[in-house]
C-alpha cells in the first residue's frame, strides 16, 4: 500500500497477473476502493483490447483437410513397412506364377533330364578310366598274366618265383 | 475508421470459431475433456472432433508467434500429426489443452531453432519474405485478402513484435499465452513445464515492463478508432 492507503502500481501489476497473490487485506481494499478497481481494470480492459485486436488480424486458416484415422490394431508386430512388404508380396508372386507356368516347367525339365544324362555318362567314364589306371592291359592279356586270378597276389608270386632282392637262400 | 470495419467484419468470423469465456466456454472445456477421454481410449471419431475445436486456437498461437500464414499452417498440422500419435502419452486427459499448447510452444521452438540455422545461408528468410509478399498481392474474396486490412495488419504486428522484443523469451511466451491464447496460469505452467511461481514471475515482469513504457496503450489507440 502506498502513502495514501491505496494499491501501489507493483501489487496493480501483480493482480493482473494473478489476484491470488494480493493478501486479502489488498484484495478487501480493492473491493472498496474505485480508484484502485479502475485503475486495475483498466490495465486489464487494455490488455483484452490488444489480444482482440491481435485475434482479429491474424488471417484465416484454410480449412483442416486432414482426417486422423486409427490403424487398425496389429496381432503381429510389423517389422517392415507396409511398402517393404507390398514389394516382398508381390515378387514372391511373380516366382510362384512363373515357376508354375508350362513353359517354365518344360525348360526346368529339359534342363534337369540333360543334366541327369551327363551326369550318368560321366559316371561311366569315370569308372573307365579307373579301371584303366588299375590295369592297363587288355582283357585277354590279363588271363596270361593271371592278374585276374583273384588267389595270385604279389606274395604268392613271390613264393613262385623269388625276386633277386629277396635272395636269403643262396645268401 | 476504415481499418476498425474491416477487423470488425473479421470478428463474426471468429466468434463463430471461438466460444465467448464463461458459462459457454466451460461447456466446451467439459465437451473438450469428454472428447479427449474417448480420444485417448483410441476413438479417431473424437480425436477429430478434438481437432475442430482446437484448430483456429492453435493456429492464432502459432501465428502469434511466426507471423507467416503458410508456415502457421504447416506447423498447426504437424501439431495435431504429432498429437495424435502421442495419444497414449496423455496421463490427465483433463489437461489436453494445455498438452495441445506445449506440443505447439515446442514445435514453434524447433522451427525457430531450424529458421535461424538455414538463415545463416540466406534461404529460409527469402523464401518467407516472397511468400508474404505472393499472398499480400494475390487476389482473394476472403476479408483478411483486403489490401488495406493486409497493411493495418503488418503494422499491427511490426508495433507489436517491437513491443515483444524487450522482453525475454520466457516473459513473452508467458504474457503471450496468457492474454493472447486466454491460458490460466495453471495451463501455462504445463504448457511450458514450469512451475506455477515461475509463471507468475514472468508474468509480473513482462507487465511491468509493458506498463512503464505505456508501450501497450499508444498500440492500441493507433489500432481504435
Amino acid at each position: 500500500m502506498n502513502d495514501n492507503g491505496h494499491l501501489t502500481e507493483d501489487r496493480i501489476i501483480k493482480a493482473v497477473a494473478d489476484k491470488s497473490q494480493l493478501s486479502p487485506f489488498e484484495k478487501e481494499h480493492l473491493s472498496n476502493c474505485s480508484g484502485c478497481s479502475s485503475a486495475l481494470e483498466s490495465f486489464e480492459n487494455d490488455l483484452k483490447q490488444l489480444g482482440k485486436i491481435a485475434e482479429l488480424s491474424v488471417p484465416s486458416p484454410k480449412r483442416r483437410f486432414i482426417t486422423y484415422e486409427k490403424r487398425s490394431e496389429r496381432n503381429f508386430p510389423r517389422i517392415f513397412g507396409l511398402r517393404t512388404s507390398l514389394a516382398a508380396a508381390i515378387t514372391v508372386l511373380f516366382f510362384v506364377i512363373t515357376l508354375h507356368s508350362d513353359s517354365m516347367k518344360y525348360l526346368l525339365n529339359t534342363q534337369t533330364g540333360s543334366y541327369v544324362d551327363a551326369l550318368h555318362s560321366d559316371d561311366l567314364f569315370i569308372t573307365e578310366i579307373n579301371s584303366l589306371v588299375e590295369n592297363a592291359l587288355p582283357l585277354k592279356y590279363v588271363d596270361i598274366y593271371g592278374e585276374a586270378d583273384p588267389d595270385y597276389d604279389d606274395d604268392s608270386m613271390d613264393f613262385i618265383i623269388p625276386s633277386s632282392g629277396n635272395d636269403t637262400i643262396s645268401g | 475508421m476504415p481499418g476498425l470495419r474491416l477487423l470488425s467484419g473479421m470478428s463474426e468470423q471468429h466468434k463463430n470459431i471461438n466460444p465467448s469465456p464463461g458459462s459457454a466456454g466451460k461447456a466446451s472445456e467439459t465437451q473438450a475433456v469428454l472428447l479427449a477421454q474417448k480420444a485417448v481410449s483410441g476413438s479417431s471419431h473424437a480425436f477429430n472432433q478434438l481437432a475442430d475445436l482446437y484448430y483456429n486456437k492453435i493456429f492464432r498461437m502459432v501465428y502469434y508467434r511466426i507471423k507467416y500464414k503458410m508456415d502457421a499452417e504447416d506447423l498447426t498440422q504437424e501439431v495435431f500429426t504429432q498429437a495424435f500419435r502421442n495419444l497414449n502419452s496423455l496421463k490427465e486427459v483433463e489437461k489436453f489443452k494445455s498438452w495441445l499448447f506445449s506440443i505447439a510452444v515446442n514445435k514453434i521452438r524447433d522451427f525457430k531453432r531450424k529458421k535461424q540455422f538455414t538463415s545463416l545461408f540466406g534461404i529460409l528468410s527469402d523464401r518467407n519474405i516472397k511468400d508474404e509478399k505472393e499472398s499480400d498481392t494475390a487476389p482473394d474474396s476472403r476479408p483478411d485478402a483486403n489490401p488495406l486490412y493486409n497493411v493495418m495488419r503488418q503494422n499491427f504486428w511490426r508495433q507489436f513484435e517491437l513491443i515483444l522484443s524487450r522482453l525475454s523469451y520466457l516473459e513473452k511466451e508467458v504474457f503471450l499465452l496468457r492474454f493472447l491464447d486466454h491460458l490460466g496460469i495453471n495451463e501455462i505452467s504445463v504448457a511450458l513445464d514450469k512451475n506455477e511461481s515461475t509463471v507468475k514471475t514472468h508474468l509480473y515482469r513482462a507487465l511491468k515492463k509493458l506498463k512503464d513504457d505505456d508501450s501497450v496503450k499508444r498500440l492500441l489507440k493507433e489500432s481504435m478508432p
